[in-house]
């Protein structure tokens, strides 16, 4: 079978997945914790242990005579894009490797993958990555959280996290922290988090809401050394250098997510106006042109970050997707007019969860801000 | 005057538009109702209601609650047999959603000139700033278009024209708001009211 009927074959079983999600929609929406009545959805499985490598008990996926191992990019977003497309909530409220399992990926050590992974198999574990705070969000490296020595070989952490995703439902945290000054200062740590001293409480947000996005505080949490991931590699291979190659990897994700979004929208317009005739048709016809055009752009992102690991592709679909989920739902809500949002709670769901991915991993200057570079180099056009 | 420099609300609004801008959603609308009377915002286009609460005996079924700052305040859809809503003041929701637009712009500026980044503040970035200047132009127009529509300019093409304009400028500066934006108990939740008032008394553009 060749690589486009594969995916298409992937696309297709994560559609079916992704219906599933949209069922469990709006109870989401309202209650973030129904997230427990959902685990045995496949879509759900398949995320809670998304990427656990063979030798810690992760199973490709299997469609058809086709296998897939979890460790591509644009296999991810292709699953990713269908899932969104039901639910954005539900795939970001799923157990799972998400993105901690990156950063484990990258930097842990034998003994912490592991331990990291045994859970992620043995039951579903949710997991969160702490990195933003209350008052540094874009400039991350910026991050007051500090791990010192502790006075009995043991490490402690303390400071404050906002905005995490599953943070008051995850077991496990990666939690980035200072050590010291300067961009080498800055080191990440798994942390259960049963231990005494990590307090998450859940934030009250617009949209996304099954992702349960929480306010952290570490309070002298005491860490084993052993917990420090990449302890084993130099300074300038942990820390913010992982947490850039780790967006780098994650982006694609986020922009697919976005265009499910978009094309959620998109696909209730047209269920719902199917005899649009004139101006109308001609703005949902463009928009699903648009979409199309996006996702060419999401796929090549994920190809060369599979490929070469650059992020600059990534960027420019990452802030491409997050415009139009926002443009293709604010539209949706003209074309359904009048009392568009009142009336149908799905467009609503989603004009709102549409906001949300804006911010995740990096906003819009934050994406443009990372082409640039790119598009002097004239890397980012392939 | 209002807070976009050289342009006033007429005077028969100012005062909503003063309550929306400092005071928020649920204010701003308990003005109009004591204004035009309590069967105001009756007239949504699809027989919806946005109320601010306590809205006293509700004629129809509470769909949604919307917590300060925002509200307190409810959309409801009302009973089809209830009385024919009385019509609707089509430019007094215009400035109700600039004052709110303008709450925005300052809760964003406030929050952005405070937040540390590198050396100085994010609203110190040239990218930061060109993109709340261009949200500020682009509400000084809609408010400057707002002050000069007279009564038989106001079709419904222009409203809509207008009010997707609100919500797009809106949109620009919860970009900037970063997630805190995405809160439903601060600035965004204002935002998400503004959008819901347009979409609850817009009429439909064309025949459906
Ligand atoms: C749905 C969702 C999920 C999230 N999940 C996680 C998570 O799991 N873990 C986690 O740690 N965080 C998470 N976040 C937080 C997210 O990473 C931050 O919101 C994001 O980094 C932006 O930071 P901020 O919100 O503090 O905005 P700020 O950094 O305050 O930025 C405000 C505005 O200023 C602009 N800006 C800032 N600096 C610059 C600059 N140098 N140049 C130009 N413009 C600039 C930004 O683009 C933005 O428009 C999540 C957020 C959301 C909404």
């Amino acid at each position: 079978m060749n690589g486009d009927a594969r995916l298409a074959a992937l696309r297709d079983r994560a559609r079916e997945w992704g219906d599933q999600f949209r069922a469990a929609a709006p109870e989401l929406d309202r209650d973030p914790d129904a997230v427990h009545r959902y685990l045995d959805l496949p879509g759900v499985r398949h995320l809670s242990t998304y990427g656990t490598p063979r030798e810690y008990g992760g199973r490709p996926l299997r469609v058809g005579p086709c296998a897939f191992e979890g460790t591509g990019a644009v296999e991810h977003v292709v699953v990713l894009e269908e899932l969104a497309r039901g639910d954005a909530g539900l795939t970001l409220a799923a157990p799972g490797p998400s993105m901690s399992g990156v950063l484990v990926d990258k930097l842990a050590d034998p003994a912490q993958r592991a331990e990291y992974y045994t859970r992620i198999v043995g039951e579903p574990t949710w997991t969160c990555f702490a990195l933003t705070e209350p008052g540094h969000g874009s400039d991350a490296s910026a991050m007051e959280t500090m791990l010192r020595p502790g006075a009995d070989g043991r490490l402690v952490l303390s400071g404050r996290k906002r905005y995490v995703g599953n943070a008051a439902r995850a077991q496990l945290a990666v939690v980035f922290a200072r050590t010291g000054s300067g961009p080498l200062g800055v080191t990440a740590v798994l942390v259960d988090t049963g231990c005494a001293g990590y307090r998450a409480e859940p934030l009250d947000t617009l949209g996304l809401r099954g992702a349960q996005l929480g306010a952290v505080t570490l309070d002298d949490l005491p860490v084993e050394p052993e917990r420090v991931l990449g302890r084993h590699l130099s300074p300038v291979r942990r820390g913010m250098w992982a947490c850039v190659q780790v967006f780098n990897r994650l982006r694609p994700g986020v922009a697919a997510l976005a265009l499910g979004i978009a094309g959620a929208a998109h696909a209730y317009v047209v269920e719902q106006r199917p005899a649009a005739r004139g101006a109308a048709r001609d703005r949902i016809e463009e928009l699903g042109h648009r979409i199309e055009a996006t996702r060419s752009l999401v796929l090549r992102a994920a190809a060369e970050v599979d490929a070469t690991g650059d992020g600059h592709l990534a960027s420019a679909a990452k802030a491409r997707a997050c415009a139009l989920a926002e443009e293709v739902t604010l539209a949706g809500c003209e074309l359904l007019a009048p009392a568009a949002r009142a009336s149908h709670p799905l467009l609503d769901k989603l004009a709102r969860d549409a906001r949300g991915v804006e911010f995740m991993e990096g906003t819009r200057n934050i994406q443009h801000l990372n082409l640039f570079p790119g598009l002097r180099a004239g890397r980012a056009t392939g | 005057m209002s807070a976009a420099t050289g342009v006033s609300a007429p005077p028969g609004h100012r005062r909503l538009y003063a309550a929306a801008r400092d005071e928020g959603p649920a204010a701003a609308l308990r003005a109009l109702l004591a204004r035009h009377g309590p069967h105001a915002l009756d007239g949504g286009a699809a027989g919806h209601a946005v109320l601010p609460e306590p809205a006293g005996p509700v004629d129809g079924r509470v769909l949604r609650h919307y917590p300060p700052p925002a509200g307190p305040v409810i959309l409801v859809r009302r009973v089809p047999d209830a009385a024919p809503p009385a019509p609707p003041d089509p430019p007094a929701l215009l400035w109700i959603r600039l004052g709110l637009t303008a709450g925005l712009r300052t809760a964003t500026l406030d929050r952005l000139g405070e937040r540390a980044s590198g050396d100085g503040t994010i609203l110190m970035h040239q990218l930061v700033k060109a993109q709340a200047a261009e949200a500020y132009a682009g509400e000084l127009e809609l408010t400057a278009h707002a002050a000069s529509l007279a009564p038989a300019g106001a079709t419904t093409a222009r409203l809509r024209h207008l009010h997707s304009q609100i919500t797009r400028t809106d949109r620009a500066w919860l970009r900037l708001l970063g997630a805190h934006g995405f809160l439903r108990t601060g600035p965004g939740g204002v935002a998400e009211v503004s959008e819901l008032l347009a979409d609850v008394y817009l009429p439909a553009e064309e025949e459906r």
